[in-house]
């Protein structure tokens, strides 16, 4: 194992609250419309393994948005690189995400797609970092609360590094 | 932004006149206890520049001292005044910003007889014991004056308008000052805003908000402007005080502007690069002002939630 990295969860303990979560929410969306909103990139993993615990029928689909910081991007305003292909509308849309820290990108996502006028709209986080959020947002499912550390693995990267990882470390920098 | 200073004779009122002056205008009230609170990082350093305020004109350093306390106090104020309208009680205000544009640049003066009946009332004492604290505050700042500026604090002068507070009361003073600023203001073409528009109760002279339009006081902020910017979060660069300490004459000794309202989420932000063991002042002022404001929502950002910002948007380089 890579030095710089710290066991935080295991595979065995992401695979484990995946599948509970992919209970709740085959629970929750019984009879109704469900469609899968993957953000990009980070929570494909998690979307993934999550959409295979569903017993309930759904669609997915990805969007992406320019994050702050970005070479391109640091002096302008948030815009979606990747839209839907699906039509939301009068839809139960459920975004997923791999960590949901600050708040300020979900917070312009959800504002965005609510225009779209989804029947409802919800949020599902695999991480769930409350101590530093800014701003408030919805958390209807997350996997796990995290303190305030840097992680990697399952989707997670480190300068596009250690995505691939099947459990969650923390990434001790130098 | 616009200013007014006020000084005064103890025991005319000036204090009282200085916090209702502000309070129609929707000024800043600033005192002398909350500079020195500002520019002292600590209680012992508060009290050791209460010593050499005091030593001045006692030691060779006189001239060194003055001039860093001068340059420090109006540093300080300068900064305050970029974004906010102040109110500027005491503390040689008039002579700082003396040719500062918008400024009005008051005296509050009263006969000593009325002065020490004032004073006996007030602190319950007799009229010997009035008699001597009156001497004695106002030799105090007839020396302050005279040690950090170098000018005579009975100089009428200094000023633009002498209230005297013998017969005419507080609120009157306070109505005869902010309609002297609106005047002033008037005559001299001050304003950004068309002048049929200027408010009687609230002069605040523009309202920038985007972070390219905003000075900011330290770098953090600006780079937390532009974060919010770019995720459109509607936000307000410092757009409230909240008094949070009163003397007993009724005046704002301490206050809490945070950096940040935003105002679609009803939150306000405060973030601090200081050191973690530096930040005690702050968190002091944060939960005083949860518990006389216990509806206004307060997230402070420290050094170690910036850092951990900048590393979330590779900025940490």
């Amino acid at each position: 194992m890579d030095n710089k990295l710290k066991v935080i969860l295991s595979r065995e303990e992401t695979s484990a609250r995946v599948k509970e979560l992919g209970e709740m929410i085959s629970n929750d969306y019984r009879k109704k419309e469900l469609v899968l909103i993957s953000v990009l990139r980070g929570s494909v993993f998690f979307a993934v393994d999550l959409s295979r615990s569903l017993t309930v029928p759904f669609s997915i689909d990805f969007i992406s948005i320019s994050r702050y910081g970005e070479k391109t991007d640091s002096t302008g305003v948030v815009r979606i690189t990747k839209d839907l292909d699906v039509n939301i509308a009068d839809k139960d849309v459920l975004v997923v995400e791999d960590i949901l820290d600050t708040g300020l990108s979900l917070s312009y996502l959800l504002r965005n797609l609510k225009t779209r006028n989804p029947k409802t709209l919800k949020v599902c986080t695999f991480l769930n970092v409350e101590s530093r959020r800014i701003v408030n947002v919805p958390v209807d499912y997350k996997g796990f609360d995290l303190p305030d550390i840097f992680v990697v693995g399952y989707g997670l990267d480190y300068n596009e590094k250690y995505r691939n990882l099947q459990y969650v470390a923390e990434y001790i920098k130098d | 932004m616009a200013l007014i200073t006020l000084s005064r004779e103890f025991g005319s009122w000036g204090e009282e006149i200085a916090r209702v002056t502000a309070e129609k205008l929707d000024f800043l009230l600033i005192n002398k206890k909350i500079i020195e609170e500002e520019l002292s990082p600590s209680p012992e350093t508060h009290d050791q520049m209460e010593l050499e305020e005091k030593a001045l004109g006692k030691n060779e350093h006189q001239s060194l001292l003055r001039k860093e306390r001068i340059f420090s106090l109006h540093r300080y104020l300068n900064q305050l005044s970029e974004e906010n309208n102040l109110v500027i009680l005491g503390r040689g205000g008039h002579l700082l910003f003396k040719d500062y544009c918008p400024a009005l640049h008051v005296k509050i003066i009263c006969p000593l007889e009325k002065r020490i009946l004032r004073v006996m009332e007030l602190y319950s004492l007799g009229k010997k014991a009035a008699h001597t604290l009156i001497s004695e505050q106002d030799r105090d700042r007839k020396k302050y004056i005279k040690d950090i500026f170098n000018e005579n604090w009975l100089n009428l002068n200094l000023y633009d308008l002498v209230i005297n507070t013998d017969k005419i009361s507080v609120n009157r003073a306070a109505e005869i000052i902010v309609n002297s600023f609106i005047i002033m203001g008037k005559s001299n073409d001050l304003t950004t805003a068309p002048q049929e528009e200027l408010p009687k109760a609230n002069l605040v002279l523009s309202s920038p908000e985007k972070s390219k339009e905003i000075r900011f006081m330290h770098p953090s902020e600006e780079e937390f402007a532009k974060m919010l910017d770019f995720y459109r979060i509607n936000w307000k660069y410092e757009p409230r005080t909240f008094p949070l300490e009163w003397d007993s004459e009724g005046s704002i000794t301490e206050a809490f502007a945070p950096d940040f309202y935003l105002p679609d989420h009803d939150l306000y932000v405060e973030i601090t690069t200081q050191r973690q063991k530096l930040v005690w002042k702050k968190n002091k002022k944060a939960r005083r002002l949860k518990e006389l404001y216990p509806d206004v929502n307060l997230k402070i950002i420290y050094n170690k939630d910036y850092k951990s910002l900048l590393t979330k948007f590779g900025l940490d380089n």
